[in-house]
This record gives structure tokens, sequence and C-alpha cells, in this order.
């Protein structure tokens, strides 16, 4: 399997805590990779240097062989990432939010926004997700419920994502069939070759879904290992340390 | 010209942009159902109905000749070049969450550098030229200070009523230094025949100069990315910082426009009394602020609506001309638009319970 994320020797320190240390990873092109941990553990704040967010001190991150420093790289290295505050902007409608950043424009000179073009595919994306309840892409985010929000997000990861999706608690405002379609979307991105990081407290449903469960305690990882026969008191003793 | 952002069709809450009514309207909806119910309940509608109801009072009261009088009519216009720029300014300022209340100081700093190099340059230039270096001096004086409120904004972090507030009182002070506390005569009379006074197709000429700059500033707001990302800005500047919006350039840029603007307003005063106004300007920064607000734009970002800030920014003006026409003091107009703001927003608050 082609290795599509490489994380080397990672350490971030926020003051005198030390928020990762020696963290080393690596997601293969359609690989399923969820990092568990505690609270603390440091699941965040490696989501956030994964995206280019966040500077590390110390290690390298590198998506097809290239190093991502910054948000920018991460955009122009096909990372996508659903944020556990899911980053949208609560005035501006789904089209708006679905293409932030990543506008569709047409004319010469002045570049001009192609609305039609954004609101046609931002529907698709919608749809594709089987989202029925969103069908107006011209709703401003502040007026969705939490879970169309949510499901907002992931779209738009989606959309971005060409080589790692990053997706922190991707289903934790969501209900029981939004949860479904969400799994399923992460299932058809792997398919499709995308790299994927999850963090989620859905234990059950990561065992299911991952190909492998990288668990980190302090700062640093304890275990990376197939999630084959592994039940959910065994990861959670893990993760809290109390063996 | 259009509203920046536009209703949703199947809300029937507040009509106006930005977080003190709402969720806002998204750019991206332009259908709109035209009724009564979403006419009455429009920002837009309610001034221009507030306003017409003004002009007709008005123009009774003054007999009906007094108010509609050329002269009287043509001032009105001339003054809304400067008073809807800088509300325009402002209300873009205000879309990306922020606000600038140097504006006055920064129109009376760019008129006396740009006054004191048209003077300079009078004996020895022509005067199309003198006064054309006077334009860009003017503009790059606002621009400069734009840069320094954007920087101490948008990179150190500072709050933007702080920031500008102390540049209401740097800009102003250098103006006073500058010219030891007194205003500037001797600039070229052609400039104040040649554009303050001049008319084209009997439109003013400053008044023109304002509606394309004005139409620029709307035509880039609302059909390139940068309105988008300024309104994303307004809206949630972590969610615009992490899809790669560089927001902090943003901010600085808003700046630079709301100061360029007030360089063009400063040239226009020039051009209007062939002087400076040292002392003048001090209600400059709220007389936008409340234009905006008064047309449906919120003060904590993430909306706009440009009509109704030209509608709002408009409103002072024909309370001030009718006030002064009917023999009522002007200083009643500060009282009339300061009413007329808390009732706005108090209806917004009412709406949304």
């Amino acid at each position: 399997m082609t290795e599509v994320l490489l994380i080397r020797d990672l350490g971030k320190r926020f003051g005198g805590v030390t928020a990762l240390h020696n963290v080393n990873l690596s997601v293969g092109e359609g690989e399923i990779v969820s990092l568990l941990g505690d609270n603390g553990a440091g699941k965040s704040t490696l989501m956030n240097v994964i995206c280019g967010a966040v500077r590390a001190d110390e290690g390298s991150v590198t998506v097809d062989g290239e190093e991502l420093t910054s948000l920018t790289d991460a955009k122009r290295l096909g990372v996508g990432v659903v944020y556990q505050d899911l980053a949208l902007a609560p005035h501006l409608s789904v089209t708006e939010n679905l293409f932030l950043g990543n506008e569709h424009t047409h004319g010469w000179g002045i570049r001009r926004l192609n609305r039609k073009r954004m609101a046609k595919e931002a529907r698709d994306a919608i749809e594709a997700l089987g989202i029925s309840t969103l069908r107006d892409v011209r709703l401003p985010v502040g007026r969705l419920s939490g879970g169309q929000r949510q499901v907002l997000a992931v779209a738009r990861a989606m959309n971005w994502a060409k080589r790692v999706i990053l997706l922190d608690e991707p289903t934790a405002a969501l209900g029981p069939k939004q949860v479904g379609i969400v799994l399923d979307s992460i299932r058809k991105a792997a398919d499709q070759g995308i790299g994927v990081i999850l963090v989620s407290h859905d234990i059950p449903n990561v065992l299911k879904l991952s190909h492998r469960i990288v668990i980190l305690r302090h700062g640093t990882v304890i275990e990376d290992v197939r999630p084959d026969g592994r039940t959910v008191a065994e990861v959670v003793t893990k993760m809290v340390g109390d063996e | 010209m259009e509203t920046t952002q536009t209703k949703p069709v199947v809300t029937a809450g507040p009509k106006e942009t930005g977080k003190a009514s709402g969720a806002g309207k998204p750019a991206a909806a332009r259908g709109r159902r035209l009724s009564v119910t979403s006419l009455l309940g429009n920002r837009v509608a309610q001034v221009l109905t507030v306003e017409i109801a003004l002009i007709i009072m008005f123009g009774f009261l003054s007999g009906g000749t007094a108010f509609f009088s050329d002269t009287n009519v043509r001032n009105m216009i001339l003054t809304a070049a400067q008073v809807v720029l800088l509300g325009v300014a402002q209300a873009i300022l205000m879309s990306a969450g922020q606000i600038d209340i140097s504006q006055g100081a920064v129109v009376i700093l760019s008129s006396v550098f740009g006054g004191k190099v048209m003077i300079a340059m009078s004996g020895s230039a022509p005067e199309a030229v003198a006064i054309t270096v006077g334009l860009l001096v003017c503009v790059v004086t606002g621009i400069t200070v734009g840069l320094i409120n954007g920087f101490l904004v948008g990179r150190m972090g500072i709050n933007s009523l702080v920031a500008t507030l102390g540049m209401l009182s740097v800009a102003s002070g250098v103006a006073a230094v500058v010219t030891k506390g007194t205003n500037i005569f001797g600039l070229p009379s052609g400039l104040q025949s040649g554009f303050g006074f001049a008319q084209i197709a009997g439109i003013p000429a400053p008044t023109l100069l304002m509606a394309v700059v004005v139409g620029v500033i709307w035509y880039f707001y609302r059909r390139t990315s940068w309105g988008t990302h300024v309104l994303a800005v307004g809206s949630n500047r972590l969610a615009a910082s992490r899809v790669g919006i560089p927001t902090a350039r943003k901010i600085a840029g808003v700046f630079v426009l709301s100061a360029f603007v007030c360089g063009i307003s400063g040239f226009i005063d020039l051009a209007r009394y062939s002087t400076t106004d040292i002392s003048g300007h001090t209600n400059d920064a709220m007389a936008s602020i409340a234009g905006a607000l008064i047309g449906g734009t919120s003060l904590t970002g993430g909306g706009i609506s440009f009509v109704g800030t030209i509608a709002g920014s408009l409103l002072a003006i024909i309370l001030q001309s009718g006030l002064v026409i009917i023999n009522l003091s002007p200083f009643y107009q500060t009282i009339a638009v300061g009413v007329l703001l808390i009732i706005a927003v108090s209806l917004d608050k009412l709406r949304r319970r």
C-alpha cells in the first residue's frame, strides 16, 4: 500500500506542557486510521498539526513526500478537514461555505464568482450524501440544524480532499441515520484511494470502520494495531491506561 | 445595485443581514418574493418609506418650493457624495466585524496634505497637474493611515475601536500641527470650478465620483470572492482562516479601503469649500456607522446591505436639509437620526423574539 501521509518524530509543546512527543504514524492510500485516546491525550493537537493549523516544534508531516507545515500546504496537497467545531461561517449560505476559500470563478482579468456552477455542485454534493432535509443550498448555515451543519462540514471536506481527509468527531451531533450516511461516505472516500484519519469517541463504529486504530496517551502513540478481534472494553482500557 | 446578501426565501424573520438580525442573508440567494409583508419587513423599504414621508412633510412645510428648489436638491446630492462614500466604507468594515471611528480625522488629514501640496505646486506647475497631484496625495495619505489601522487590527490583534480611536487622535493632531490649527486657503481656483461645483448632465461631479467609487466597490464585493471572504471573516474568523483565507490581510484590506475612501472624501471637501475644515468632521464616523446600521448592516459582522447603507446615509441629509428649511435648528437632525437608529435596532430585536 502506497503511503500517502507520513508523520515522523513529531513533537509539540505549549509553554511548559508537552502535547505531543515522538509521534510516528503513516496512512496508506484508501486506508482508514482511527486516532483514539482519552481527553488530553493529544488527538486534537495532532489533527491540528496534520492539517497545518498548528506548526510542530519537532519532526515532520509529509503528504506524498511533500512537507506540510501550513493550512496553505494542506490545501495545495489535497488535505480536507472536518474540524470538531465544524469551522463554518453561520452567515454564509450552504454553497458559500462549501466552496469557501476554494470558489469557482470565471472570466478574464477580474475573476468573477461562478455562482451557478457552485450552486449546482453544492446540490450534487449534498445529494450524494443523501441528505433529503437539506435541499436549499441558499440557506444560511446559521439556520441549519446541528446535524445538517455536521453533514455540510463533511461534504466540504470530501469536496476538497484529494489525498487525505481528517475527521475530528464527524458524527458527534448526528442521529443514527445520518451517522450511517457519514460512515458510508468515509468508506467511499477510502475506496477512491483517499487516506482517512478519524477521531471519534464512537468506538463500536470505529472498530467496524477502521483498518487500523492508533491509541494516543500522554501525547505519544502507545499502540498502532488492526482492530480485528478487539473489544470496546479492551480499547477503552488501553486509552485510559487502567490496565 | 443590490444587497450583497439576500433573504433566503424560506424565512419569515428579520430581513436584514448580520448577526444582529439573525443568520443573515447569503449572497447566493438572489431570488426574492415581493409581497406587501416582505416589503414591510424589509429594512430598505422601511427606510425609504420614512424618507419619502419626510420629503413630503418637508415639502409641505416649506410651502412646496424651498425644499424642492434646484439649489437645495443639488446641495443634498452634493452632500451625499461624502456621506454615502463613508457609509459604504464603514458598512464593509462592519461586515468584516470591524469599525473605523477615525474616518473624520482621516478626511481632515488627507485634505490638509492634499491641500498643502496643491498650494505648494500652484506657482510652479500647471493647475491641472497640481490638482491631480493633490488628489493623489489625499488618496495616498488615506491609504497610509489605512495600512497602519489594518496592521494594528489585522496583524497585532488590537480591537478596531481602540486602534481607530488612537488613530482619530493621531490624525487630527497631525493635521492641527501641520496647519498650526488654522484652515488652509489659496487652493487652485480650478479645483472648485472644475470639480467641486462642476456638473455633468446636471449631476454634481463629486456625486458622480462617489457613484463610480461605490459602484466599483460593490462590483468587487458582490462579484468576486473578495466580498465572500470579507463576510466570512466577519461571520467566523477562525473558520475563514481554517479554509486558508488570509484573515489578517483581508482585515487590513478593508481598513485600507475605508481610508482610501476617506482620502477621496478629503479631496471632495477641498473641492467643495476651497479650504480645509480642521475643526469639522467630528461626527463623520458616527454618521457613517448610523447610516450603515439604519440600513441594516450588522455591527458584528457577517452581513451587509449596500442599498440599505445608501438609504440610511441619505436619511441624515434629508433630515438636516429639511430642518434648516423649516427654520428648525439642524441640531435636531442628530437627535432624529439617533432616535431612528434606536428604533431600527429595537425593531430587529423585537422581531427576533
